[in-house]
């Protein structure tokens, strides 16, 4: 046959056509082929059977079918919700963080909107949820992806701490509180009041606040965060980007806080629960850079968080004031007593990280850090100076050694990793991390007045001031550390299914101020994983940890950086000298019975902080996951770990802390509409602290826990004889929680689906004692604290037609709870406290909630 | 279907024939040329990625959803979808790779064999493979620390948490949850963060895909995390508290706890654990006594002790995150 250019022209126009219809640049290049069978399998992506759709509302949104296939592949879709809804009750314990205390109806209000461009990638996206609500939250995103994006955001949170809190002040919420006009002290209670403070000595309790009751007056303690946040970002040329976002956050309201007053000498004291109240606002600020190419990935950055308090003190009238002065006045009777705030504050922060791909096995990252944190508001007086009594001194109160604090912290990060793929089945990972907190403050000598005492500075029984052995007389203490983590993780896949790994961790820790120079801690790991099956898999880990102090534990360590050596030397007893700093000192206490102790000491030497302590730590996981059936998941793990700290064994301190905790769950798809979840996990913490009452003890004669025998002597603490045993004894905490959760679903596919929830929580506290020494009589039983959630869920969902659903939502919520530091005491119960009356709380709430949601 | 050629043989992929031209016709050489040309360009045409070499085991992207026809459109409304669905950039098979093999299998009857593709199951390929694809455009971006972290070495693939086929992958607590299940009974706590509230999640202190600190934390230590949101607690303080400088997490358990403000253990114990000191608190066992004979019986009848009740050693001490009063050395003022 002979080709003619006619034909040859027809041939070639037939290829070049046919070529375009199979590179899809004609018409009806997504249509489908025809239909064969979906193989079966799980959802994409490996979701787990449990996920939920990603909606605003927590609830499944149904997508709309598939249109024919066109060139657009763009879908936006937006939803709003409107209802109403009304719980049955007032509580401030269940509309803590909800926004939900009040029994009147409010307004559903939730959206989501979105759009995205037809043919770029432009993005548009509003959100809003809670909008009825002080839970609110409003968010707008958009941009271009992969070229620039801007976030602005809006939230709200309400912190609803206390309905039940009462007191007598006025002036609640504010920084100035005042005692109620009429306040009558009773020297005598219980009788007439014909026999007002005899005479100044007396110290007053909340007993003879006879006008208390009569001026308790309610008011409810919460606070209030509103944060506005916006963000930007921009892709740039060269595989640069650049982002900022700015933060500010504002904090107000009210939260509970002990102020104390100095009423007596040594240890009188009357403290008050007062509302302090709130007006925080946090600034933060960030800006990076980054770029980032095949190999190499750059990132600087800056941080900054700027916090600023508007209160700088709250003043409160002291109720527990006697008001008679002159010869033999009680010391410590300021009229108001003057609770300093949380000073302003700064932090500015330069950050430096990369990875660089070395090889397609290995990868080197790291990042730099240097912070500054500086705080220098102005400090107050040492004490309110408004009283008029004449055991004021204020020629013997030396001045305040600065005006401010000129604070300033310096801190330090430094990490590099290496991660490598060494063989097929066997990865490393290595790596180094450094963290350094260095405190450039300077150290200075206060000479204080405790809690507004109006005696000169130490109490009038206190030795004298120009001896300079006032307890009175500290020298701030600028903390530092530094910590460095060393670490090793080595994984190999011993087969397929099966993998191995081991690990090691050093970490080295220095600090300033304390009973040690640092610690050293070694931790060693090892992890096995298997997979039985596709559908089965089990694993084991283990941890082994110890840490040992770089120096022996001094009990005492610390206190010759904060007290004076004339104060210092007072706590023992002559001939016995003592080491200051490396010079020796004499010993000035006087001995007698009981007081007996060779060297200088406060907290009992033989007391270990767990922090910072010999430990041992064991720690132990184990996980096993089924796939029972090709509908039933079941996944089963626990979780041990045990802190023994050996030197407390023999000494005061925590000696052992237990966790454990094992979770159970089960999913089940039990047909294509119905699914349900069950969940389970059962914990306890428990710790041992051995502790002591009293310093010391005397022979018979001796009043309140001390039986007569034996003096027990301050030297029997400071050695932790055999001979202070009668006065030891163990306390043991025992915080245990139960959770449970059974959920499911139905969706059935046609007008309606709906589901329901059920949860349960309990959780008790308990405190019991052992090894009570033979001097202790007074040990009983602590109550349980004990809070019980329940919560019944039931929700469901109607489409009244394609783009409109009628949404309700039924819970009924039990809230039970026991808790001794408030239950059965009145505001009366401590002579030395003014009581708030605030009871656990408990509630029993139905909620309904009623919306219509629009899909557009 | 393209019509034949000239007994060319022919190799049918994915729907495409592509001759490989033989002929005998006899033609002039002005048209060969031309012809030459014609097929030169052809055959140059066929080997873009969006028509497929015959060996190339990628097929056109449209044939993934003759069978996935669910996720056809979840998939082109996420962002993935949008990103990569053209065949220049491979569809789906940029992820599942090449789909020639696996097309091949699936539509055998009763085949039950490897599916020749990467299905992201979680009992599939290791996660290493799994993660491959995604790290290509994310490692040198936002999650340049994950290799190396602890959910890397833990062997979690971001198919676990993230769900690519969906217009909007929040991914939340749940997640989480599913390997961390304490942190959801902890979440119910009386004393919690408002994770289950839905004002914070997992994401506001760790993150997931590596970070320079401790536990996936977001900065660099727990202090620093902890101060994002109680910038109040930062200092530096005139008088500080060493637990405070050192790590929150000394006294506090930030996933939840039994006791009040996330305490650890309830004061007085927790603060007894440290300080048994002189004066009136050198009372390291409190207990029922100290309620009161009113509460306990046989209590102290002289009332309740200030240490147990209210806020126990905190309603005098209340000051104990770090004073700035010059009065404040014992945290009362």
């Amino acid at each position: 046959m002979k080709l003619t250019n006619k034909k040859l022209t027809r041939v070639f126009l037939a290829a070049a056509i046919t070529t375009a219809s199979g590179l899809g640049l004609a018409p009806g290049a997504w249509a489908e082929p025809t239909a064969e069978t979906q193989p079966a399998g799980a959802a994409p992506g490996g979701t787990p059977a449990t996920a939920t759709a990603g909606d605003a509302f927590g609830t499944a949104v149904e997508i709309p079918a598939p249109v024919a296939p066109t060139k657009s592949i763009a879908k936006s879709k937006s939803e709003i919700e409107v209802g109403i809804g009304k719980t049955s009750a007032d509580s401030y314990k269940y509309g803590d963080y909800k926004g939900l205390d009040k029994s009147k109806p409010y307004l559903i209000t939730n959206l989501l909107m979105s759009r995205r461009g037809e043919d770029n990638a432009s993005y548009l996206e509003l959100s809003g949820r809670n909008l009825g609500l002080d839970s609110r939250n409003i968010k707008i995103r958009g941009g271009k992806q992969g070229d620039y994006g801007m976030r602005l955001e809006y939230d709200e949170l309400t912190r609803l701490l206390s309905d039940s809190y009462q007191t007598p002040y006025s002036g609640m919420g504010s920084s100035v509180l005042a005692r109620p006009t009429t306040w009558t002290i009773d020297a005598v209670p219980s009788t007439p009041l014909i026999d007002p403070i005899p005479n100044g000595s007396t110290i007053v309790t909340t007993a003879m606040m006879a006008d208390l009751a009569a001026n308790m007056k309610s008011f409810n303690v919460q606070t209030r965060r509103k944060a506005l946040a916006l963000s930007v970002n921009k892709t740039l040329p060269d595989g640069w980007y650049a982002a900022a976002s700015f933060k500010r956050e504002k904090k107000d309201g009210t939260r509970l806080t002990g102020a104390v007053m100095q009423i007596g000498g040594q240890g009188n004291r009357g403290a008050v629960i007062i509302p302090e109240p709130i007006n925080y606002n946090t600034d933060q600020f960030e800006v990076s850079m980054r770029r980032a190419s095949e190999k190499l990935h750059l990132q600087f950055g800056y941080y900054a968080s700027l916090f600023s308090n508007a209160n700088q003190s709250t003043t409160f009238d002291n109720l527990f004031q006697n008001t008679i002065t002159g010869v033999g006045a009680v010391g410590g009777n300021a009229l108001t007593g003057r609770l300093g705030q949380m000073p302003d504050n700064q932090l500015h922060q330069l950050n430096i990280s990369g990875g660089y791909t070395l090889t397609d096995a290995t990868r080197l990252t790291g990042s730099l850090s240097r912070g500054r944190m500086t705080q220098n508001q102005a400090f107050l007086p040492y004490a309110t100076v408004l009283d008029t009594e004449t055991t004021i001194s204020t020629a013997t109160t030396p001045a305040l050694p600065a005006n401010s604090l000129n604070g300033r912290i310096d801190i330090t990060h430094a990490d590099l990793k290496l991660n490598s793929r060494l063989t097929r089945e066997l990865n490393l990972s290595a790596g180094y991390k450094y963290d350094d907190r260095h405190n450039r403050t300077a150290a200075n000598e206060y000479t204080y007045q405790t809690a507004d005492n109006t005696l000169a500075a130490g109490g009038a029984t206190a030795p004298n001031l120009a001896l300079g052995n006032s307890q009175n007389i500290r020298r701030n203490t600028p903390l530092s550390n530094t910590k460095k983590v060393l670490y090793a993780d080595l994984d190999y896949r011993l087969t397929a299914v099966t993998k191995l790994k081991l690990g090691y961790d050093y970490e080295k820790v220095v600090h300033t101020y304390e009973p040690t120079q640092g610690d050293r801690e070694h931790t060693v790991k090892a992890e096995v994983k298997h997979n039985f099956s596709d559908t089965a898999s089990a694993g084991m880990g283990l941890a082994r940890a110890g840490r040992k102090t770089s120096s022996p534990y001094n009990g005492a360590g610390g206190l010759q950086d904060t007290y004076t050596a004339a104060y210092l030397a007072s706590l023992c007893v002559s001939p016995n000298q003592f080491l200051y700093n490396g010079v020796l000192k004499n010993c000035t206490g006087t001995a007698s019975a009981t007081s007996t102790a060779t060297v200088p000491f406060l907290d009992t030497p033989a007391l270990l902080k767990y922090s910072m302590s010999n430990r041992k730590r064991d720690k132990l996981h184990v996980f096993a996951n089924a796939a029972a059936t090709d509908k039933l998941d079941l996944q089963f793990d626990a979780n041990y770990s045990y802190d023994k700290y050996p030197d407390a064994i023999a000494g005061f301190g925590l000696t052992r802390a237990i966790n454990w905790a094992a979770n159970f769950e089960a999913s089940l798809a039990a047909t294509d509409t119905v699914s349900g979840k069950f969940y389970s996990t059962v914990e306890n913490y428990k710790t041992n602290q051995n502790s002591h009452n009293r310093s010391s003890c005397a022979a018979a004669g001796s009043a309140g826990s001390c039986a007569a025998g034996t003096d027990i002597t301050t030297l029997d603490r400071q050695n932790n004889t055999a001979a202070f045993d009668p006065l030891t004894g163990t306390i043991n905490r025992s915080d245990r929680s139960v959770t449970m959760g059974l959920g499911f679903k139905v969706k059935p596919g046609g007008s309606y689906d709906w589901g329901g929830d059920l949860t349960h929580t309990t959780t008790t506290g308990s405190t019991s004692f052992s090894d009570i020494g033979s001097r202790l009589l007074n040990i009983l039983p602590l109550p349980d604290v004990v809070t019980r959630l329940s919560r019944l869920e039931v929700f469901g969902k109607y489409q009244l037609q394609k783009d409109m659903a009628l949404n309700m939502r039924y819970a009924y919520e039990k809230y039970a709870s026991k808790d001794w530091a408030w239950d059965g005491q009145t505001i009366a119960s401590s002579t030395q406290i003014v009581g708030t009356a605030q009871t656990s709380p408990r509630y029993n709430i139905h909620m309904i909630n009623v919306s219509l949601s629009y899909v557009f | 279907m393209v019509s034949n050629l000239h007994m060319g043989t022919r190799t049918e992929i994915a729907g495409i024939t592509q001759p490989r031209v033989q002929t005998r016709c006899t033609v002039n050489r002005s048209m060969a040329k031309l012809l030459l040309a014609a097929c030169c360009a052809v055959v140059a045409l066929l080997q873009l990625p969006g028509a497929l070499a015959e060996d190339s085991g990628y097929i056109e992207n449209r044939q993934c959803f003759g069978c996935h026809k669910s996720q056809k459109q979840t998939y082109l409304d996420s962002i993935h979808g949008r990103a990569f669905s053209s065949d220049e950039k491979m569809g789906c098979q940029s992820c599942h790779g090449g789909g020639a093999a696996h097309k091949e299998v699936a539509g055998q009857d009763n085949y039950t064999g490897p599916m020749k593709i990467e299905s992201f199951k979680k009992s599939g390929s290791i996660s290493e493979e799994k993660n491959r694809p995604c790290l290509i455009c994310h490692e040198n971006k936002t999650h340049a620390k994950w290799r190396g972290s602890q959910h890397d070495i833990g062997g979690v693939a971001c198919t676990e948490c993230h769900s690519l086929h969906k217009a909007s992958d929040t991914v939340r607590e749940d997640v989480c949850y599913n390997c961390h299940k304490e942190r959801r009974a902890q979440a119910s706590r009386a004393s919690h963060m408002p994770v289950k509230e839905g004002k914070m999640s997992c994401t506001s202190c760790h993150n997931p895909h590596g970070s320079s600190g401790s536990k996936l934390l977001n900065m660099n230590t727990v202090t620093e995390t902890c101060n994002q949101c109680h910038a109040e607690k930062r200092g530096p303080f005139l008088w500080e508290h060493a637990p405070v400088s050192d790590d929150c997490t000394i006294c506090h358990n930030p996933h939840g706890s039994v006791n009040a403000a996330l305490l650890k253990s309830k004061p007085p114990f927790l603060c007894a654990s440290c300080h048994i000191a002189g004066g009136h608190s050198t009372t390291g066992i409190r207990s029922g006594y100290d309620l009161g004979f009113a509460v306990v019986p046989g209590g102290n009848a002289g009332g309740a002790a200030s240490q147990m009740i209210e806020k126990s050693c905190l309603s005098c001490h209340s000051m104990i995150h770090g004073s700035n009063h010059p009065s404040g050395a014992r945290f009362v003022r």
